[in-house]
């Protein structure tokens, strides 16, 4: 039946033109049929010059039209078919030439041909079929370019073949020159003994056994003996139950790979340092506490046995100092504890909570001082924070409120909340004695800076606070007139959504 | 303040101990003062005399950080020997770290942490209680 068909077709093809033309013009991309002793003695197909971008009129019809499409480098390729064709009749031909399109673009053609021989056997006319393949070139180059740029090289195994194919790159990567032949055997040698090698050779074998893909980093040991971390890439292709193929990519990692060791040498180093200098820290305190503990209680057991020392200005100087060394003591243990807070326990907190709480803690002192306190906090949205921070942070912008009130007027402290898109303000308002800010606002948060000349006023506070606020992302405005009073802005981040 | 009859101070501090005694000295807190200066030092001692019947102290000022035994090493020992009459045992120390006043707690013989420097009026507290 289907002998039958073909003869039938051929049986048209032979007579009626239309058929013969209607296979070379939609079947193909190009046909060429030339002389081969005359070779500008040709005729080459309409569909050719439409692959070419010429329609109809425009194309050009002299004759050696053609050569000046194909690109010069080409042309050797193309000549060296004629000759080919000229001692063998019978070769065939299957190559891939270009030419240059009429908007100036590289057509990739793959030309097939056949002689037709006279009755010697010798080829008399070549007959050429020409098929676009530019599209799968053109990815193809771009897929090279990119993986060039990338440093990626490819590989690839016939495991039937037992052929390897190292891509440029790859043989780069690898260290050895381009005319090195890969094979099987001597691959895996390249891996550093031990893990590497390990490694490897358990994910190329799960791939060759059971088809899994894999991605691996591994020192390269290159032929110049260099050791080189590379990221390598591999997949199977299995038919049914057998691996028939294996191929993959193979890229340079090692800056990136050595820069990510050395990070991680860096952080354990500095995570050491910090529990030696936490240790160190501790040892110190305690030890400078008990000292100075001593002497206090030495100073006191005096003034207690002799109470007329208490009357000679170098025992109430000594005293003094005493106080001020344990005081100074206090402040370096507070401030040096300050950093040991987990900032993997930032919560939501409600502010609210917070403020009454503090409040409450300074009522009595407020009453007894005569400050008026009003809380118009009023906020559904939490701020992000640590729990115990926060508590510190109002109390001692309260407190100090508090203590710098102005004894000209009646005082208050008043708590109020801003927002914006962004952060969540927290402000305390006082009508007390003020600061100067041009003179001291840069000093404002700094350690032991006092402005006002207050039994009590430490001046640590503000130094500790402000580490506060900025350990929890926020930060504090300060607005203030010296005898008017001072206000307190502290933006806290809240919670979104 | 009420007397105590016999209190003891197991300390290595020399200065510390010798303020205690000259507050003592003032203030009576207590007829008899026993000091050692190390852990070991004091079990053997307090045990011998708990052995042989003799009186045991009323009060015992126990410091943590000291040679050969320290606070904790005397306290896991001390607290194995049954005694007639309980021991107002309190850690005194410079320490204010939180785990040490943690473990402090976890001996029920304990009865109180003292931080460091000892004063007037933490002494009155203690002897009033025992």
């Amino acid at each position: 039946m289907i002998n039958e068909l073909n003869s039938e077709l051929v049986g048209h093809v032979n007579e009626n033109p239309e058929i013969f033309d209607f296979i070379h013009q939609e079947a193909l991309d190009g046909l060429w049929f030339l002389n081969i002793n005359e070779p500008e003695h040709d005729w080459v197909n309409d569909k050719f010059w439409r692959t070419l971008g010429y329609k109809g009129d425009n194309a050009p019809r002299d004759a050696s039209g053609w050569q000046d499409r194909l690109l010069a480098e080409d042309l050797p390729l193309v000549k060296l078919t004629f000759d080919k064709f000229k001692q063998f009749s019978e070769y065939k031909c299957d190559i891939v030439v270009r030419f240059r399109h009429r908007v100036g673009k590289t057509v990739w053609l793959r030309l097939k041909a056949k002689a037709i021989s006279n009755d010697d056997g010798l080829a008399t006319h070549i007959l050429a079929t020409f098929f676009n393949v530019s599209t799968e070139k053109e990815k193809e180059t771009f897929l090279v370019s990119c993986n060039a740029a990338a440093n990626i090289g490819y590989w690839e195994v016939n495991l039937e073949t037992s052929d390897v194919f190292w891509s440029p790159v790859t043989k780069n990567i690898h260290g050895v020159s381009s005319d090195y032949e890969p094979n099987i055997e001597r691959a895996l040698d390249f891996y550093q003994a031990g893990e590497s090698r390990d490694l490897m050779t358990k994910s190329v074998g799960a791939a060759m056994a059971k088809g899994e893909n894999y991605t691996v980093e591994v020192i390269l040991i290159t032929a110049d003996g260099n050791e080189k971390w590379v990221e390598a890439i591999g997949f199977a292709e299995m038919n049914k139950e057998t691996c028939v193929r294996l191929y993959g990519t193979f890229q340079d990692i090692d800056k990136r790979k050595r820069g990510e060791l050395e990070m991680i040498s860096l952080l354990r180093k500095s995570q050491a340092q910090n529990k030696r200098l936490q240790n160190f820290k501790n040892i110190v305190s305690h030890n400078l506490r008990s000292h100075s503990g001593n002497m206090e209680f030495l100073i006191d057991l005096l003034s207690q046995d002799k109470p007329e020392v208490s009357e000679v200005e170098t025992f109430q100087l000594l005293r003094d100092a005493s106080n001020n060394l344990i005081e100074t003591i206090y402040h370096l243990n507070e401030v040096s504890s300050i950093s040991d807070a987990d900032s993997a326990s930032i919560e939501s907190l409600d502010l609210t909570v917070f403020v009454d709480k503090a409040i409450a803690n300074v009522a009595g002192v407020a009453t007894d001082s005569g400050v008026e306190i009003m809380n118009k906090v009023k906020t559904s949205r939490r701020i992000l924070g640590f729990p115990a921070y926060l508590e510190s942070i109002v109390l001692n912008f309260l407190t100090n409120a508090i203590k710098y009130r102005s004894e000209e007027r009646k005082s208050y402290v008043k708590l109020y909340v801003e927002e914006n898109d962004k952060m969540l303000s927290l402000c305390i308002e006082d009508n007390g004695v003020g600061i100067d800010l041009e003179r001291h606002r840069d000093k404002l948060f700094g350690m032991y800076k006092t402005f006002h000349p207050h039994r009590d006023s430490r001046g640590i506070g503000l130094f500790i606070t402000r580490y506060q606020v900025e350990a929890m992302e926020g930060s504090i405005d300060v607005q203030s007139e010296l005898g008017k009073g001072t206000t307190f802005k502290i933006n806290f981040k809240y919670e979104k959504g | 303040m009420k007397k105590v009859d016999i209190a003891c101070i197991v300390d290595d501090d020399p200065i510390y101990v010798y303020a205690i005694k000259r507050l003592n000295a003032i203030a009576a807190f207590c007829e008899t003062l026993m000091v050692f200066s190390n852990g070991k030092d004091a079990y053997e001692k307090l045990s011998a005399i708990v052995k042989t019947g003799g009186v045991p102290p009323d009060v015992i000022l126990l410091d943590i950080n000291m040679p050969i035994w320290d606070g904790w090493q005397f306290l896991d020992e001390f607290t194995k020997i049954k005694l007639e009459k309980p021991i107002e045992i309190y850690m005194v120390s410079s320490s204010d770290d939180p785990t040490d006043i943690q473990r402090a707690k976890s001996y029920e013989e304990v009865t109180n942490f003292v931080i460091k420097p000892m004063s007037m009026e933490k002494l009155n507290q203690i002897f009033a209680e025992a």
